[in-house]
């Protein structure tokens, strides 16, 4: 049962009134997204690497790896994170 | 209530694929709900947008492994108070209200016409019970907040805090009745100021 439902006195429509208020900065959601910009690339650069090890190994042990799913699609990662980047750099 | 919204799963997957635009998406959607509740805890601006963008930040590493067929509102919550209740154990006792301290320049500095009468006791009623609701132990403050601010019924709110429905009735309860002991005098007395009418807590 919501506060709404419970009939809210006078007391609690001060008490919501009170709490919501306020924005934040718009620099939150820039350094958001470049934060991820720079995770996503850095985890595209893990999942290169590991496919890479993984392949040497495979080769070691006489066997063909196949090629992993972020590999194939690391073309895309980077241009999406280009893109994001070009934009929060265009709106700061 | 919580909003629930099909297109959250799919903007999910495009997170998880690494479109950045769709974590855009979802900031401002949800911007708002993670902001007012970690401000409505911590009682501090800055620490409010610090949590805004670790709990983004964590959507976007986590995405893979948040379920997009249920709302992702109480996911957000999860993470909100999480992120509140470590800012709060580690630096409240620490640190100084900045708000707090700049509200009270502003009193100072604000010509005595620029607000009304009314405006003046408005804005300081609603400092006063943000003040009593961070005295609230941290429980209590957040079954509050929860309740007041996101509009959560106690069933939601429980599922989100991971406890019996009972421990939240009972937390409302409470924060409810030190709310009304630590602000009865002082909403009364300027209710009645500004408005002429008396003010009922029963």
């Amino acid at each position: 049962m919501t506060s709404h439902e419970l009939g809210a006195d006078r007391f609690e429509r001060v008490l919501t009134e009170s709490l919501g208020r306020g924005e934040p900065s718009i620099r939150v959601r820039q350094a958001v997204l470049c934060a991820a910009a720079e995770h996503n690339q850095r985890a595209l650069r893990q999942a290169a690497r590991r496919a890479t090890a993984n392949r040497q190994l495979a080769g070691r042990m006489g066997r063909s790896a196949p090629a992993g799913p972020l590999t194939q699609g690391s073309s895309r990662w980077i241009e999406t994170s280009h893109i994001a980047m070009m934009r929060v750099r265009l709106t700061t | 209530m919580l909003p629930a919204d099909g297109d959250d799963g799919q903007l999910l997957a495009q997170v998880r694929g690494g479109e950045l635009q769709a974590l855009g998406v979802l900031y401002d959607k949800y911007r708002l709900l993670v902001f007012h509740t970690a401000l409505a805890i911590t009682h501090d601006t800055a620490a409010a947008e610090d949590i805004l963008q670790e709990c983004f930040l964590r959507l976007n590493a986590h995405a893979d492994r948040i379920d997009g067929n249920l709302p992702l509102a109480p996911w957000l919550y999860r993470v909100t108070i999480n992120l509140s209740y470590t800012w709060v154990t580690r630096t409240a006792r620490r640190q100084v209200s900045l708000e707090g301290l700049l509200d009270q320049l502003d009193r100072f500095i604000t010509p005595a016409n620029a607000a009304t009468e009314h405006q003046v006791e408005s804005r300081d009623l609603r400092e006063s019970v943000r003040n009593a609701v961070f005295s609230l132990p941290f429980n209590q403050r957040v079954a509050i907040v929860l309740h007041y601010l996101g509009d959560l019924g106690v069933k939601e709110i429980a599922s989100i805090l991971d406890c019996p429905v009972g421990t939240v009735k009972s937390r409302l309860y409470n924060g409810r009745e030190a709310l009304r002991a630590k602000l009865a005098g002082r909403v009364e007395s300027e209710t009645v100021l500004a408005r002429g009418v008396a003010y009922d807590f029963t």
